[in-house]
């Protein structure tokens, strides 16, 4: 076997030590957030926080805990997530599969895709969309976070490239037993697209987690924001200098420390999401089934 | 008629994007007529004041324009080019390792900076890159003078890429694991038998089968091509490094964001659309003709 | 139908005002209150209640307690009750990234309806010049004359210039919403520890500065190596001219206040920027860069940056606002337990010459909807907080503050207790008033202050909130700024963007501070700042100082 030669094996330690040097090097940020999640305040007002905490605290964290507005988006970007990628992926798949037919099985396949693609690249801004949005009644509506986002291009690509990679003989050999698109879509491509789905949706989810200004703009109670929009509200740096200010509402706008952990806390249920997604991308998924 | 028999449940499956794409995409494009108007909110479309080309001209006209038009498309295509070929590369090398549980930790790990934005990350970069901070004392042991990396104009379009690729390169690694995940293992069982090493294996067999999703990547990122990110030169940017970090996003940011000239703001909108239209198109007849792959 | 209806509303306003007057005095406000107007349509209280529209920018640190929010909260609740002023808000939004101001626009071009008052802050001052232009709202000055109360009145004509940027063709089109005086003027804060220790006074002229920044830096007290010292923090990245860490002062002391327009020996306004006196200025700063006095990142340092060497106990003197020991100075003892912040004054220049950015009176303006119905109402609810909120007598409403269980509490023997002891948390709710900060009467503060730094005790509910809640230096600072208050110049114009300033000013505030940052660090000659005045002028800086000229010319009249 290939991995039992030398060279190999001298390759393989050199790509496994760069590999983890490469994965600390992309850790120390969060890190360092996580650090100041847990110093005192005058700690890391004044910088002084590294990789570890100084004067550890937890003040922070109870602080954010006894917040029900940052409580309550972190339940509203969980519905949005969950919500707005069924939608997409739904969607995404739907439209991948005819898609992913050369033009003479399907006729008119190719003006779609332009279709897809000239609406990723064009955008008539945000007057005319907050217009559409207003006349369609999605202001100040949850709906308006999961549903002007559904189609995704780019996903719909990605997927239709995936599909095509699938073998030709399997679908024929589906409508030779008489099903129809619809069916061969459910039945056959599904349980094989595995790891292609489980990429649509962590892109969809991460997509969805990390919006902050469709909440900002048409919802207009702060307290249904999603997250990343409460987030947004938060760690902006603010320009001070034509604020009528004073040190009570400067000591509100810097809460370091609190800032880090919600920080922390706001994006620790997408980090978790991942390692469960990978378990999808088993090497010869795809292949496993299609052998059956 | 006959085909439409046979494929109208094709037209079904992409009635519901349509729809979608109709109502949040196509209708609001009615407003690109913004471009050609001096846009006064109170007026709307109907009423503002048309003024041809006026608000393009305002782009080309200034005594640094080709500076930063040019500049954005330096770092837009070096960002471009990077974030496809490190991730295809990290994807590659994390294929190798074969006990799974190190290859998710590291997959995990790399994956974290995506979801810190450029508002925290840029307040950490300052500090690590201090003429004093991290990088330069580790520098410095190497014997390196300092380096100014962000206020250095020989520097700051390399400290932008660097810490783009840095950022994003583990998230953008998933596209080509899940391409790698659905290559057929008898391929390499063949390969085998026929004692082709490890390296030859990766370049006929691996490589062909991830370069169609990198192909796809890559044109699709070109509709990216004016878009050098925002939020990281706007929260990385200096006086110092105007002359090489000034972008469009940030002029258009001062000039047209802050002050509310919608008009101005569109009409930037359309001029990135349609370069990055073209360039997709170049791309897409490319594929086409060398390699015979539809990209979309 | 139309006709039957307004007949009936005018009969019963007639009626209520009638009963309204029989019973007038009744409501108890025994103090110099609203003047009371010979016309019927001015009341203490609406019934039936009349209606204000607004819209909302809510700051994002603005907290809501008891599932209060910005339409529906104690304040409105207060004003239904009080003054029979049903408060309507259209939308809100979190101000965030210019979202208020977007919001604004875009609600405009979607043909929604447009409030009947709305408040608009200094950062979208282009916002409110659009609106003004609109055509949507309505000359304020003849309602402010006949409906405004003396109090606001007087506090009004503290400044004259308040009015200058809402002036259109000599009509006052929108009414500016006042602030402190010299709420943003700073002073030098510095260690007096090290001061002490080292056996030296505070400075006073620009000479002086230096001795004590280089024995800061190599005879530090605290045992600070020198390249671990800033001797003067202060950050480049947004402006020259800013308020945490500003340089502009330096200039200041060679005649010159960058970045604003300044009134010249012949009276016109003149840019700061180009003016002889930014050479020495740049001279003295690349000087002090190259001795190490400066953070060596200052260019990439912006105003919050600037105050981290100062918390961490490794600053020696960090520029800034009179309240600064409130925030973020009294966590330094934490860092560094000897420390001890003093404000002091501005030095003067070799010439004996000191200037400092002032303060506009001002943060922002209200504007009044053409088509609203009770224009009066508005200022029903505004004299009344000139009159009680902003600076108010003993016996007043608001004499503990403003809202009881939101902004201030009372424990069991009746005494105001500590903000961060109010049950469900402190909340400032004087921001869910109509107008932002309810009223300030400029000077109010400063009295209050200097008051203060004299010995005196806190009486009123302004002094006391200062003493309670603004830092225990703030008073004493406020004397040491107030004894340089000659050298406080403001920016002088204020007017709306002129058409050159849309198209130019981008380009030469670019110019500007790439020239200057890098004569400060070494990349180009000082000389250069001949070449960039040169360029300023020539790429549209003299027809930007014209407009500006035109338009102060067009205000004195």
């Amino acid at each position: 076997m290939y991995y039992k030669t030398t060279g190999y094996r001298i390759f393989n330690v050199f790509n496994i030590a760069l590999l983890i040097f490469l994965s600390i090097m992309c850790v120390v940020p969060l890190v360092h957030v996580l650090a100041v999640s847990f110093s005192a305040k005058a700690a890391a007002d004044a910088n002084l926080v590294g990789l570890w905490p100084v004067q550890f605290s937890l003040e922070a964290y109870k602080k954010t805990m006894f917040n029900p507005i940052f409580l309550h988006s972190i339940w509203i970007s969980v519905l949005r997530t969950v919500i707005g990628t069924a939608i997409t992926l739904m969607l995404t798949f739907l439209a991948a599969y005819p898609l992913s037919k050369d033009e003479s099985a399907f006729r008119g396949r190719t003006i779609y895709s332009w279709l897809f693609v000239f609406s990723m690249v064009f955008t008539g801004g945000l007057v005319p969309f907050y217009i559409v949005i207003q006349k369609l009644g999605l202001i100040d509506s949850f709906w308006v976070l999961v549903l002007p986002g559904a189609v995704n291009t780019f996903l719909v690509i990605l997927m239709m490239n995936f599909f095509r990679g699938i073998p030709k003989e399997l679908e024929e050999a589906a409508f030779i037993d008489g099903a129809g698109p619809f069916r061969t879509l459910f039945t056959m491509y599904l349980p094989i697209s595995m790891p292609s789905i489980a990429t649509i949706t962590l892109f969809s989810m991460v997509f969805h987690w990390n919006s902050w200004f469709d909440g900002l703009l048409y919802l207009n109670n702060s307290n249904q924001f999603p997250l990343a929009t409460f987030l947004q509200t938060v760690i902006i740096q603010q320009d001070m200098s034509s604020m009528s200010s004073s040190p009570q509402e400067m000591e509100l706008i810097s809460q370091t420390t609190v800032k880090a952990a919600q920080i922390f806390i706001g994006a620790a249920p997408i980090l978790i999401v991942y390692p469960f997604l990978q378990k999808f991308f088993v090497k010869g998924m795809t292949l496993g089934s299609v052998k059956e | 008629m006959k085909t439409l028999r046979k494929t109208w449940p094709f037209h079904v499956m992409l009635l519901p994007s349509m729809i979608f794409l109709l109502l949040f995409s196509y209708v609001p494009m009615a407003g690109i007529v913004m471009a050609f108007q001096d846009y006064k909110p109170w007026l709307g479309f109907t009423g503002s004041e048309w003024v041809g080309l006026d608000n393009f001209r305002y782009l080309f006209e200034r005594q640094d324009s080709v500076q930063v038009i040019w500049n954005t498309l330096i770092i837009a295509v070096l960002k471009l080019v990077f974030n496809l070929f490190v991730p295809f590369i990290f994807a590659l090398l994390l294929n190798e390792i074969r006990r799974v549980r190190l290859q998710r930790t590291i997959q995990t790990m790399v994956y974290l900076p995506h979801f810190l934005s450029w508002v925290i990350l840029g307040g950490i970069l300052i500090d690590l890159l201090a003429t004093d901070g991290f990088v330069n004392r580790i520098l410095s042991t190497f014997g390196v003078q300092p380096i100014f990396f962000l206020g250095d104009n020989d520097w700051f379009r390399f400290t932008v890429i660097v810490s783009d690729v840095w950022k994003e390169f583990g998230y953008n690694t998933i596209i080509f694991l899940a391409a790698l995940a659905g290559i057929n293992p008898a391929l390499y069982e063949a390969a085998e038998m026929d004692g082709a090493s490890r390296f030859r294996q990766t370049l006929h067999i691996t490589i062909p089968s991830i370069v169609p999703i990198a192909a796809v990547v890559g044109t699709l990122a070109l509709g990216n091509v004016l878009n050098a990110g925002f939020d990281q030169i706007f929260n990385l940017y200096n006086p110092l490094v105007y002359e090489k970090g000034d972008i469009i996003d940030t002029f258009v940011y001062r000039t047209a964001i802050l002050n509310g000239e919608m008009g101005f703001g569109t009409a930037i909108g359309l001029f990135k659309s349609v370069i990055s239209m073209v360039l997709i198109l170049l791309s897409y007849r490319a594929a086409y003709k060398w390699a015979n792959y539809r990209i979309f | 139908m139309g006709i039957k209806k307004t007949a009936a509303v005018l009969l019963t306003t007639v009626l209520t005002a009638a009963t309204l007057a029989a019973c007038g005095g009744g409501g108890g406000s025994s103090s110099n209150s609203a003047s009371v107007t010979t016309e019927n349509a001015y009341k203490e209280k609406y019934d039936p209640p009349v209606t204000i529209s607004t819209v909302w920018g809510v700051d994002p640190s603005l907290k809501f307690k008891n599932g209060e929010s910005a339409e529906n909260n104690v304040a409105t609740k207060w004003a239904k009750d009080k003054f029979g002023i049903d408060i309507k808000s259209l939308w809100s939004v979190t101000d965030t990234n210019g979202a208020f101001a977007t919001k604004m626009r875009l609600s405009m071009s979607s043909g929604q309806d447009m409030p009947d008052v709305v408040t608009i802050g200094d950062t979208d001052a282009q916002l409110a010049q659009d609106l003004i232009d609109s055509g949507i709202y309505s000359e304020v000055g003849p309602l402010f004359d006949k409906y405004a109360s003396d109090t606001w009145k007087a506090a009004m004509a503290e400044d004259p210039n308040v009015w200058n940027p809402y002036i259109r063709d000599g009509k006052k089109m929108g009414i500016p919403v006042l602030d402190y005086a010299y709420n943003h003027d700073y002073v030098l804060w510095i260690r007096q520890d090290w001061l002490d220790k080292l056996n030296m006074k505070a400075p006073t002229t620009m000479d002086e500065l230096e001795k004590v920044m280089e024995a800061f830096k190599t005879k530090n007290p605290d045992g600070l190596s020198p390249d671990k010292v800033i001797p003067l923090s202060i950050g480049f990245k947004n402006s020259m001219n800013t308020w945490m860490g500003d340089p502009s002062w330096i200039f200041g002391a060679y005649g010159t206040l960058p970045q604003q327009w300044n009134k010249a020996a012949d009276g016109t306004l003149q840019y700061g920027s180009i003016q002889p006196g930014m050479k020495q200025g740049l001279t003295k700063i690349k000087e002090w860069f190259d001795k190490g006095y400066i953070p060596k990142e200052a260019a990439l340092w912006d105003e919050n940056k600037t105050s981290e060497p100062a918390v961490a106990g490794t600053a020696g003197i960090l520029p800034g606002p009179y309240w600064m020991s409130g925030w973020p100075l009294q966590d330094t003892v934490k860092n560094a337990p000897n420390a001890v912040w003093k404000p002091i004054a501005i030095p003067a220049g070799p010439d004996g010459k000191a200037m400092r950015h002032g303060t506009a009176t001002t943060n922002g303006v209200t504007l009044i909807n053409k088509n609203m119905k009770n224009p009066e109402a508005f200022f029903t609810y505004q004299n009344y907080m000139f009159d009680h909120l902003a600076n108010p007598k003993a016996d007043s409403e608001f004499d503990n503050g403003l809202f009881k269980g939101y902004d201030y509490d009372l424990d069991a023997s009746g005494k105001v207790m500590p903000i961060d002891k109010i049950p469900g948390g402190y909340v400032n709710s004087v921001r869910y008033l109509l107008v932002r900060d309810g009223a300030r009467i400029p000077n109010a503060q400063m009295d209050a202050l200097l008051k203060l730094a004299d010995g005196g005790k806190p009486e009123t509910r302004l002094e006391r909130d200062i003493s309670n809640n603004y830092g225990p230096l703030t008073p004493e600072a406020a004397k040491v700024l107030m004894t340089q208050k000659d050298i406080s110049y403001p920016n002088m114009f204020t007017g709306p963007t002129t058409q050159s300033m849309k198209t130019k000013m981008d380009y030469l505030n670019k110019i500007e501070s790439q020239a200057f940052n890098e004569i400060i660090y070494g990349k180009s000659p000082v000389d250069s700042f001949d070449t960039f005045v040169q360029t300023w002028k020539s790429s549209g800086g003299d027809d930007v100082t014209k407009e500006v000229n035109d338009w102060y010319g067009s205000i004195q009249k």
